[in-house]
């Protein structure tokens, strides 16, 4: 079980942090990625949750708000930058 | 007022065991947050210019040396300044300026071949770099050599001279400073339209430089970088939230309270990386 839980996040940094390079190295493709980033990442809690049989509309939410939040964040200063 | 700080950052019943700052609620008003904060700053860059925007160091003379030094590095000529190929590039510059447009190819379907032919440069080979909102020579090149298509331009075989205007300008709404860099190889002789015939290239790059340094004076720079402004604004968000998610994981762990929440560890993985990136952005569009 931990071991498992252990490779979830792994693997969740891993593919974030992929993304994030990417975020700062290609500047074209900035909103696309940032999108990206939130959205593998509402999938992510999401999917999490439901293998561990607890998903509920609030857990939902709080992901929902987390990856929003990042990607008005990102896409904002990427329109800035 | 400490009842209410307690509220907002740590876990208890008033807040059904959760953070207030985490809640939905909350996160949807850090949302509207940096969406008035934008707001504001667009306004402000519109009603008040001169206050916002980008200050950046940006010369010609500096872009040509990087630009030969990356030719040289792959074993290419370098590339000959070219004051006809300047001059387009400087029209297209005013183009894009006048008419309020970041493309290759303005809203009237002028492509970038046509500044080229109003110069009178009879080209074989051409090509067009854009750069915006950079602070450096450098970091308009590093840019540049980052991505596959301008990198083509800058390391063609084809090419033997360059062109390039740097200007500092209120563009879409900010100051800014905008990059053009034309190459070139011409089919015969020039004939430039304009009376810079009888001008030697090292003067006519020694001109552009200065223009640069006039235009780049300290009383013409913006007050407030528009971009710093918004940087600013998103990791003292992100640092709220990751500082309450932080306060938040040590109580429910102490007091072992069992909630319907999301994962503590994954939202500090997540807005960490969020940090990262904040951090480490740089200014700067290419086209």
């Amino acid at each position: 079980m931990l071991a498992k839980l252990k490779t979830s996040y792994i693997t969740l940094s891993l593919v974030l942090l992929a993304l994030g390079l990417a975020f700062l190295n290609f500047s074209t493709y900035r909103i696309l990625l940032a999108s990206l980033m939130g959205i593998i990442y509402f999938f992510w809690g999401v999917f999490t949750h439901w293998k561990n049989n607890d998903n509920h509309l609030i857990i939902v939410l709080e992901y929902l708000g987390i990856s929003l939040l990042a990607i008005t964040i990102l896409i904002f200063i990427s329109l800035r930058a | 007022m400490i009842k209410t700080l307690s509220h907002l950052f740590t876990p208890q019943s008033s807040n059904n065991y959760k953070a207030k700052t985490l809640h939905i609620s909350s996160l949807s008003i850090f949302m509207l947050i940096i969406m008035i904060s934008q707001l504001l700053i667009s306004v402000i860059g519109k009603a008040v210019p001169g206050v916002l925007g980008i200050a950046s160091s940006i010369n010609a003379g500096e872009l040509i040396d990087l630009t030969n030094q990356k030719r040289q590095e792959y074993g290419l000529p370098e590339l000959e300044f070219n004051e006809v190929l300047s001059l387009a590039a400087q029209q297209k510059a005013a183009d894009m300026i006048a008419q309020n447009y970041w493309a290759h190819t303005s809203p009237k379907g002028t492509t970038p071949w046509t500044f080229f032919k109003n110069a009178d440069y009879q080209y074989i080979y051409a090509g067009e770099n854009l750069a915006r909102d950079f602070l450096s020579s450098d970091s308009v090149v590093t840019a540049w050599m980052n991505s596959p298509t301008h990198k083509d331009n800058i390391l063609s075989s084809r090419y033997q001279d360059i062109g390039i205007a740097v200007i500092h300008d209120t563009f879409q709404g900010q100051e800014t400073t905008l990059v053009v860099q034309l190459f070139g190889t011409t089919a015969g002789s020039i004939l430039p339209q304009t009376g810079k015939v009888g001008q030697s290239a090292e003067a006519m790059l020694a001109e552009i430089n200065v223009q640069t340094k006039v235009a780049g004076l300290k009383d013409k720079l913006p007050f407030i970088s528009s971009f710093n402004l918004t940087k600013a604004v998103s990791i003292s968000l992100t640092l709220i939230l990751l500082t309450v998610i932080v306060i938040d994981s040590i109580i429910i762990t102490k007091k072992k309270i069992i909630r319907l929440s999301g994962k503590g560890l994954a939202h500090l993985v997540f807005l960490s990386i969020l940090l990262f990136l904040l951090f480490n952005i740089q200014p700067g569009l290419i086209l």
